[in-house]
């Protein structure tokens, strides 16, 4: 039997932020439903079974939901209360007073020119 | 006979900055309170003062809107005149322009005793003149200004042609008098052609036009006194929407003041500028550190009135804060001090800008508009000296 599978746009889209301990069973669903649904299927056209590749792409998203640090990085989000903030040193630009430069001409200027009406 | 003469003007809502040529913003440009007054001409008279060109009577001007008594500072509190105070607007603003005639005026007197007219162009005039029998008009001298001025970014940018309008509005021929100093009357003149204009915010461009990569975007963060600008670039080139909510300078003032009060500091409004700054509130021999209370409020800014702003800012240009690779502070407000904090800081926190790198632009954030500007005066001051020379040969 073959079993074409198609990952909905949405799933797809925004895989990064569906927790790795719902990903797997969310699939399993997917398919399990799928693979119930063409039992019962009174098409004249079977379904062609690529079961391999497109079991291999599935097993795949698994295999990335559980080793992604994305999803780390989701969970910590939401853990994480909204009033806290991370405080990171930003390390600031040296001070370059630029007006001071000697500008010869317009053309040094290029598409800044557009600036001056 | 026509002098010309360069300046930079930025005329915001709490200061008059006045830039001229041959100065710096450390050595040789002017700072004024924006705190005018006009009065009617029927109540003046002469009276003592420090600042005998903090009165300027405005004689002739192509309006009439802008005929009469400008005063300002500890001079224009010796009078009772009418407050003129700037809007969120400027350009479809009289009082704008009223204070712009002052601005120049007062450039212009003090060229004038700076002996300019005794200078390069009265005694090469008056040479030429000889020289080609010419009837000698080297006493009047008249400047001829070539001046670049900042507007806000909404105005320069936005639908309204407010750039025609400021133009139109300004050009012509003036005569002013400085009626506490002397009778002389000082003439000057302003033409479109030479009155540039340039984006408060976005003119900060032009110091980043060789930091910044064609594809990379940068936040302007323009805080003035009464409307903060944000503005997102795309390279050097202003992109898509951009955004004035009116929570700047005038209201971090007034919740620090109100802060202040709680705690027994009962300051102006003046003071509390200068305590955003130091941190410190005079107390008698020895300053009261309230250096937490100013931290707490910037923070407190960001979060209740910026952050929202900004975000907004971002979704309505379809752009995310990763995209985000420099934030560009300008004001006076967005100066740090090591016990005051930063506001700049906050933004880059609460917005999670995690991939974008502060870009100061001066030492004083309060001058980068003024800074970039000059860039574009002497480049027109540039074109006009080659114009007039032209017509002399």
């Amino acid at each position: 039997m073959e079993v074409l599978l198609s990952i909905p746009d949405d799933l797809v889209k925004y895989i990064e932020y569906i927790p790795d301990d719902v990903l797997p069973e969310l699939l399993i669903d997917m398919v399990k439903r799928d693979i119930l649904g063409r039992h019962d299927c009174n098409s004249r056209d079977e379904p062609s079974i690529k079961s391999q590749q497109d079991l291999s792409k599935i097993f795949e998203l698994l295999q990335q939901a559980q080793d992604s640090s994305r999803f780390n990085t989701v969970q910590q989000t939401q853990q994480n209360s909204v009033n806290e903030f991370i405080e990171t040193e930003i390390e600031e630009q040296e001070t370059v007073i630029l007006s001071q430069l000697n500008i010869q001409d317009t053309e040094e200027m290029g598409d800044l020119m557009d600036l001056l009406k | 006979m026509y002098c010309l003469r360069g300046l930079t003007i930025d005329n915001g809502g709490s200061e008059v900055r006045l830039l001229p040529l041959d100065g710096t913003v450390k050595e040789g440009m002017q700072k004024m309170l924006n705190d005018f007054v006009r009065i009617d001409r029927k109540n003046f008279r002469v009276k003592e003062t420090d600042d005998k060109f903090g009165l300027c009577d405005i004689i002739k001007a192509p309006k009439q809107d802008y005929l009469g008594i400008l005063a300002r500072g500890t001079t224009g509190k010796l009078y009772n005149g009418e407050s003129i105070v700037l809007s969120n607007t400027k350009t479809n603003n009289v009082n704008y322009y009223r204070q712009f005639v002052y601005d120049v005026a007062r450039d212009a007197v003090l060229a004038h005793i700076k002996g300019v007219q005794e200078n390069d162009c009265v005694k090469k005039k008056s040479f030429f003149s000889k020289v080609l029998g010419l009837p000698d008009e080297s006493n009047e001298v008249i400047f001829d200004y070539v001046i670049t001025t900042c507007i806000p970014i909404k105005e320069h940018s936005g639908a309204n042609d407010c750039v025609a309008m400021l133009k139109g509005n300004l050009a012509g021929e003036y005569e002013v008098k400085f009626p506490l100093y002397s009778e002389d009357i000082i003439k000057f003149r302003i033409r479109k052609e030479y009155l540039g204009v340039v984006p408060e915010g976005g003119v900060a461009m032009t110091g980043l036009r060789k930091e910044v990569g064609p594809d990379d975007f940068s936040l302007l963060v323009d805080m003035g006194h009464v409307t903060t600008d944000l503005s997102i670039f795309k390279g050097t080139t202003l992109y898509g929407k951009v955004a004035s909510p009116q929570w700047a300078g005038a209201t971090l003032i007034a919740n620090v003041r109100s802060a202040l009060a709680d705690v027994g500091c009962f300051l102006s409004e003046e003071e509390v500028a200068n305590t955003i700054q130091t941190g410190l509130v005079p107390d008698g021999k020895k300053d009261k550190d309230v250096s937490s209370i100013v931290r707490e409020q910037k923070k407190m800014f960001v979060q209740n009135y910026l952050k929202s702003e900004i975000k907004q800012l971002l979704n309505v240009n379809a752009l995310n804060e990763n995209q985000i690779r420099n934030v560009v502070p300008i004001g006076a407000p967005m100066n740090s001090g090591s016990k005051t904090g930063s506001i700049v800081q906050h933004i880059i926190n609460d917005c999670s800008f995690e991939n974008a790198e502060v870009k100061r632009l001066s030492e004083d954030l309060r001058y980068v508009n003024v800074e970039q500007a000059s860039v574009f005066t002497k480049l027109l001051y540039k074109k006009a000296e080659q114009e007039a020379s032209e017509q002399t040969a």
